[in-house]
């Protein structure tokens, strides 16, 4: 057998079940948001043209959701990034401690986010743990999940705190990776700490930056399983996300039209901000290297 | 090479567990306790040799869903369980088999035939009812000298006791109030309005009622408990009442078998939902779970199985297990079982006053419509008036849209 005949055949498997489990879906959905689709009567019921969108795009609910969408990511993502390299470098400096560290600070990426969501509904409930440290030191507490001001980044702050220890990792393994050499001429040269970290580190460890921020996005535009179990969207509309939105069009409107519909605007959303980014990063990067 | 071997033997179970599955006469999707459900399912084929059932229980989570998709693919049971607030848009959709003619005979056995029934057809049987009381705590009711052998009957006496109890700085509310979740707040208000007389829609379904001082009336009163309540969601309010933080509650039966398993010490009772005075009624939110045969079913076995689970003996065994729902069946009014469970009685009792939201197709959006404006309402973002002149426009819109 030649060579790329045996990796073509390696490629397959996954090709197959790549067409099978995501092309086709990706396309059929594409081809609902343009159609009535019901699924009581057997499916599709001819061709709307843009109906679908105009239906989303004249519902306030919509761009509550998007707006608040974009809140999410705009104020996860950064502290997210930033936090989790701060932790890195913590850890990469802890010495014997370093491997339970990484450890303890990677649990909570195993533990399934619907579990983390139910214990931290129960630390910002009324009588909740939260509420108890804020009165010892003589806070009088808050109705963190009931407050319409107050819910959305409350699911933001447990978010980042579930998010950093994974992507420490990330940072962690890049660290290991800049040569010893580099920071050792830079100090040579009479750098600080800090000069060190801006003109060695970063510019090494950039395109693990660009990785996490990009991935973290993406994943913080789909943020749907804390809001089913800790909000339901609520209050007064203050944790509607998009996918969240979307889920409640198809499966409670029974609209699956519409719901596809919003599932290609949050594509569109999500390779809008990703493309952006990775610009912005590379650009940065160019500029200083 | 033993890997390979052992990958090999994987994949031939597989093979085997695939071709293995039995057919069965009658697929039955439902949402009670498999184990109880087992045992019927056993009772039902000793009885019907020639029909084998296989049953999949769904999760209130995410039944609708599943059932849905199953409507999608044409892969719908035979016979499924649907909450009464789901039927009208799947007897609109003709997702169902109109029944009108095979259960003719079942008609007086039977309660709540208004929610199975649509436009002059009936769609389904009428299985499980359940409803929504008053629940309080006799030691707080004792503690702040009120006497809980008389529970609050009246809308006046419901805020005096709301108010005798409530001592926030305790920790300890009057009454829970729900919020913060979209679902459910119409099923709390509601009953207060439909006591007093309110309507949301017009019996012919084509006028909406809700902009009408009787409801203006109760969802001031309702709104005037909000000092002496926590404001909370529903799964918060059942743990704090079993805590002992809060006084009163309305909620469903499925706390007579919870607050006994979690919080055996708490003493506490059950009445029915106060009345505005001596004119109104104890209204309160009706719901049921009914038998329906998806289009394609093969309806003949699944009829037999119907018949079957809704005779009073094998759906008191439910009701009996989980305590959330109480028999449609009239025969079990008078079954010795209610002697004896006081409590449950008093829920088969608020059954009979209890109303069902209206059975309209589009009624998730109505519902929504309520939820949405009231929650406002509760966070004081909009008036009382304001709410229902609000309520009134957007729900007239859906339904002469």
């Amino acid at each position: 057998m030649k060579p790329s005949t045996q990796r073509a055949l390696f490629l397959v498997p996954w090709l197959v079940s790549f067409a099978l489990f995501s092309t086709y879906p990706i396309l059929f959905s594409l081809g609902v948001s343009f159609a009535e689709y019901n699924p009581f009567r057997g499916g599709f019921a001819g061709f709307v043209g843009l109906e679908n969108y105009r239906n989303i795009f004249s519902d306030g609910l919509f761009w509550r959701s998007c707006i608040n969408t974009i809140f999410f990511v705009v104020g996860t993502v950064p502290p997210t990034a930033a936090l989790s390299l701060l932790l890195a470098l913590l850890i990469e400096k802890a010495g014997r401690l370093k491997g339970v560290l990484r450890t303890g600070y990677f649990v909570p990426s195993v533990v399934s986010l619907a579990v983390i969501s139910l214990v931290f509904k129960y630390l910002y409930s009324k009588q909740g743990f939260l509420n108890l440290v804020a009165g010892l030191f003589g806070g009088s507490g808050k109705e963190w999940l009931l407050d319409p001001n107050l819910a959305l980044p409350s699911i933001m702050v447990m978010d980042i705190w579930a998010s950093i220890g994974y992507y420490a990792i990330f940072y962690l393994a890049a660290l290991q990776t800049v040569p010893q050499e580099l920071y050792d001429a830079a100090r040579v040269d009479g750098a600080g700490r800090f000069a060190v970290f801006r003109a060695v580190t970063l510019p090494w460890i950039r395109p693990v930056v660009i990785f996490v921020v990009v991935v973290n996005t993406i994943r913080a535009f789909q943020v749907f399983v804390e809001v089913v179990i800790m909000t339901r969207g609520g209050p007064m509309g203050s944790t509607m996300t998009l996918v969240y939105y979307m889920y409640e069009k198809a499966f409670h409107r029974v609209d699956i039209g519409a719901a596809s519909a919003v599932a290609f605007v949050v594509f569109l959303l999500i390779m809008f901000f990703a493309l952006v980014q990775t610009r912005l990063l590379h650009k940065v990067r160019a500029s200083v290297g | 090479m033993r890997r390979l071997a052992a990958l090999f033997l994987a994949a031939l179970l597989t093979l085997l567990a695939c071709g293995r599955e039995e057919e069965a006469d009658v697929v039955f999707w439902q949402f009670q306790p498999p184990e109880v459900m087992e045992g019927l399912i056993d009772e039902f084929e000793a009885q019907n040799p020639s029909i084998k059932v296989r049953f999949e229980t769904l999760t209130w989570q995410s039944g609708y869903e599943k059932i849905v998709m199953a409507f999608a693919s044409g892969e719908a049971p035979d016979l499924l369980e649907v909450g009464s607030t789901w039927l009208p848009r799947f007897e609109d959709e003709d997702a169902v088999i109109d029944i009108t003619g095979e259960t003719e005979d079942l008609v007086a056995d039977l309660m709540m035939w208004d929610m199975a029934t649509f436009q002059g057809g009936r769609f389904g049987i009428p299985w499980l009812i359940g409803s929504r009381v008053l629940f309080f705590n006799r030691e707080l009711f004792l503690g702040s000298g009120l006497n809980p052998d008389e529970p609050p009957a009246t809308w006046t006496e419901l805020k005096d006791a709301a108010r005798a109890m409530n001592r926030p700085d305790y920790g300890i509310h009057g009454f829970g109030m729900n919020a913060g979740e979209r679902y459910v707040l119409y099923k709390k208000f509601m009953p207060f309005a439909w006591g007093n007389g309110g309507r949301i829609l017009s019996d012919d379904h084509g006028t909406c009622l809700i902009d009408s001082p009787e409801n203006l009336e109760a969802l001031e009163f309702y709104l005037s408990l909000k000092p002496y309540s926590v404001l909370e969601r529903q799964d918060m309010i059942d743990e704090m009442f079993k805590q002992g933080r809060v006084g009163m509650m309305i909620s469903g039966g499925w706390n007579l078998k919870r607050i006994p398993e979690d919080a055996p010490d708490l003493d506490f009772g059950v009445a029915l939902i106060p009345r505005p005075d001596e004119d109104g009624f104890h209204a309160s939110f009706a719901g049921a779970e009914i038998l329906v045969f998806p289009r394609g079913a093969r309806l003949e076995p699944a009829m037999e199985l119907a018949r079957f689970l809704a005779g009073a003996e094998q759906a008191l065994k439910i009701s009996s297990r989980t305590k959330g729902v109480q028999p449609a069946s009239r025969e079990a009014l008078s079954h010795p079982y209610y002697d004896e469970h006081p409590m449950e009685r008093l829920l088969l009792e608020q059954c009979e006053t209890s109303i069902a939201p209206p059975p309209v197709p589009d009624w998730v959006e109505i519902e929504e419509v309520i939820n949405t404006r009231l929650e406002e309402c509760l966070y004081g973002k909009i008036t009382a008036p304001e709410a229902l002149r609000l309520m009134q426009r957007e729900v007239d819109a859906i339904i002469t849209e």
